[in-house]
């Protein structure tokens, strides 16, 4: 009797394994029971280890776990970018590095290196001063451009540069920052950007943001054919 | 106790194989994945099978796109005061107009130097599209529906896709093609996107003001320009921003008038001194300028014959000129100058821009031919047609406008048809043009 109820225990743990290994709660297989991903919540585990945190995880998998989120809509933007920066703020030297191989490795995915390279700016660290300087700074592979690969690569070093922004620094090492990056890119965007960021730090001029955005309404005002 | 140790094991495995409940909102039901494959056409099989929730399979990341599209949604009259906007595609139809332009949507391979390709309807997405960024892929399925209605690329007449041999470029905005729909949906998304991934909507933002710059022959959003003069008297730098001329303080240094990155400088052939363009201090003491690329010129301090920095669509180049005999280009990669061509001509002056409103860098002989130097080859060009104007000192190109400084020491603006107009009655010294850091412009 015994023997038959551990038989039948081992058929259903190994059925239920079977059930988890196949694409059948995927729904690649006809599932009828996957979630609807109309819109998800900013609630992510994190990936900073806590005394008693059973579901906290390394960043890598956090990473790319929460890149996936920006092919989603969202319920709350406001509240992923809190959570987000949240997140951020507590990244030790050693992640903000990792975070900076990442947004550099062109086999990562696009998505996730924009992702890494949005929190070192929001981790707002002093320390993040010199990764972000370093990622403004690395030559576009001429074998990217033209195409769109090219063009996000430009889109990552402009967004470098605009998080210097969002670290703890005062305005003389922000502005000597932008001042070496201005000195030493060969991206027009890249030093059009730290010019736009030098001149609002300098309260003579909007934020970069706000310039683009006042540009970008006044296209939409603007329509083809009008 | 055996059904506790069956959901104690199962348990653990769930949390081994999908820790996270945020995993299972990625996936997606199976009601609407039908929905668009019927909608669109897809080829389910060519995009690897109907994948409902891993996004590194093809067909999910395409429904991925599509559920953005269709779920996205934007709020029209955000900070815009109430102004009529007509767009494109209107903001809330952007899923039934794709539905509308698309006949149906393949993955292939058969085009590796394409993101992606419309033959009359049906899309063929390849490896370019697969790689990109979600904001990419939205914007790449995007543009190719509006490539439905007859829209197609010229030639690129600037910007990083000039030297391609196929047509990737759009005349301008008004054409309202692939380009101008695709920029039209970044805007929304950064300007008036309610529900979108903040990180998403910073690239929108991003992206928008990049591919501006790259895929319209004439540019949509630019730098905004002006006019910078030296005044005779080297007292002051007339800046004529907008109809409105402000005085600026000039460094009391002889030299020529530069355009540089940060805004202009008067270089004495060894050092380079910053004009302030947004306030005038009266101090009256030169101020060496170490914002621009001319601060490389304190590397190595010596009198030299020339050095320019100027941009040749979205690459920036800086090049010293030691003697009239040979040019040096600065290698931004390994921070120093790289090797010196030799010259062949006698080099008598050069100039950044021409009087038909040409920009870069040419060298003038002294008969007065004007040879272009090709920054990207590093090469000097034939000589164009006409020839520098020996009442000529300077010339500016700002925009669509061109301002040609004469030996009388008055500035002209140069019409289309070569007549010359009077454009201020004050004498100058120097001319250029010189960009100004207060917002872009939206080209009319």
């Amino acid at each position: 009797m015994k023997k038959k109820v551990l038989g039948w225990a081992a058929l259903l743990i190994f059925g239920g394994i079977w059930l988890l290994r196949t694409d059948y709660f995927r729904g690649s297989e006809g599932a009828s029971n996957v979630h609807s991903s109309q819109v998800i919540s900013a609630a992510s585990p994190s990936f900073v280890k806590s005394e008693g945190e059973s579901n906290s995880v390394d960043l890598p998998s956090w990473l790319k776990q929460e890149s996936a989120k920006l092919a989603q809509v969202q319920e709350d933007p406001a509240k992923v970018e809190q959570s987000l920066r949240q997140q951020a703020r507590q990244l030790t030297l050693p992640q903000l590095q990792l975070l900076r191989e990442r947004s550099l490795d062109l086999d990562v995915a696009e998505d996730e290196r924009f992702l890494a390279l949005t929190l070192i700016a929001w981790s707002e660290q002093r320390e993040a001063r010199s990764l972000l300087e370093q990622i403004s700074l690395v030559p576009v592979d001429p074998f990217l451009s033209p195409g769109r690969k090219g063009d996000f690569e430009r889109v990552l070093r402009m967004q470098a540069v605009e998080g210097l922004q969002d670290l703890a620094l005062s305005s003389t090492e922000l502005q000597n920052s932008l001042r070496h990056i201005i000195s030493r890119s060969g991206e027009a965007m890249t030093t059009d950007r730290a010019h736009r960021l030098l001149w609002s730090s300098q309260q003579r001029a909007p934020s970069p943001q706000e310039q683009d955005k006042a540009a970008l309404k006044k296209l939409l005002q603007r329509p083809a054919g009008s | 106790m055996l059904s506790v140790l069956i959901l104690s094991l199962s348990g653990l495995l769930w949390a081994q194989e999908i820790p996270w409940q945020d995993t299972e909102f990625a996936c997606l039901d199976r009601a609407t994945a039908q929905k668009y494959v019927r909608d669109f056409n897809i080829s389910t099989k060519s995009f690897g099978g109907l994948e409902l929730c891993n996004s590194e399979v093809d067909t999910k990341k395409l429904f991925n796109d599509l559920q953005i599209i269709e779920k996205g949604t934007f709020d029209a009259a955000k900070g815009d005061n109430k102004v009529f906007i007509r767009g494109l595609v209107p903001a809330d139809k952007y899923y039934s107009w794709m539905k509308s332009q698309t006949r149906g949507v393949y993955r292939g391979h058969d085009m590796p130097t394409a993101t992606a390709y419309n033959s009359g309807g049906y899309f063929t997405m390849q490896d370019g599209w697969a790689l990109t960024s979600t904001l990419g892929r939205v914007g790449t399925i995007i543009h190719e529906a509006r490539h439905t209605e007859g829209y197609r690329h010229i030639a690129c007449a600037v910007g990083p896709y000039q030297d391609i041999s196929s047509p990737g470029c759009d005349r301008n905005y008004e054409y309202g093609g692939s380009h101008a729909v695709e920029m039209e949906y970044y805007a929304r998304v950064s300007v008036q996107g309610q529900n979108f991934h903040p990180v998403y909507q910073r690239m929108a933002r991003l992206m928008g003001i990049a591919r501006s710059n790259f895929v319209f022959n004439q540019a949509v959003i630019q730098r905004k320009e002006a006019l910078l003069a030296l005044s005779a008297d080297r007292s002051e730098a007339d800046l004529y921003l907008e109809n409105s001329v402000y005085p600026r303080e000039a460094p009391a240094a002889e030299g020529v008038l530069k355009r540089t990155s940060y805004g202009g400088s008067v270089f004495d052939g060894e050092h380079a001194f910053a004009i302030e363009l947004y306030g005038s201090d009266k101090l009256n003491v030169p101020v060496t300028d170490t914002y621009s690329y001319f601060k490389i010129l304190l590397d190595d301090p010596k009198k030299i014959f020339d050095f320019e920095e100027f941009d040749v669509g979205t690459k920036r180049y800086v090049l010293r000129m030691q003697t009239p005999r040979s040019f040096e280009f600065f290698n931004f990669a390994e921070g120093g100058w790289g090797r010196a061509a030799n010259v062949n001509i006698a080099v008598a002056r050069t100039t950044s821009a021409t009087e038909d409103g040409r920009t870069g860098y040419f060298l003038i002989d002294t008969d007065n031919n004007i040879y272009p130097l090709n920054a990207q080859s590093k090469t000097l060009e034939a000589a164009l047609p006409n020839k520098w104007n020996s009442e000529v000192v300077q010339v500016a190109a700002v925009n669509t406008h061109v301002y040609v400084l004469k030996t009388d020491g008055r500035i002209y603006e140069r019409s289309r048809d070569g007549q010359y107009h009077l454009f201020s009655e004050d004498l100058y010294k120097g001319v250029s043009s010189t960009p100004v850091y207060d917002g872009f412009e939206v080209a009319p």
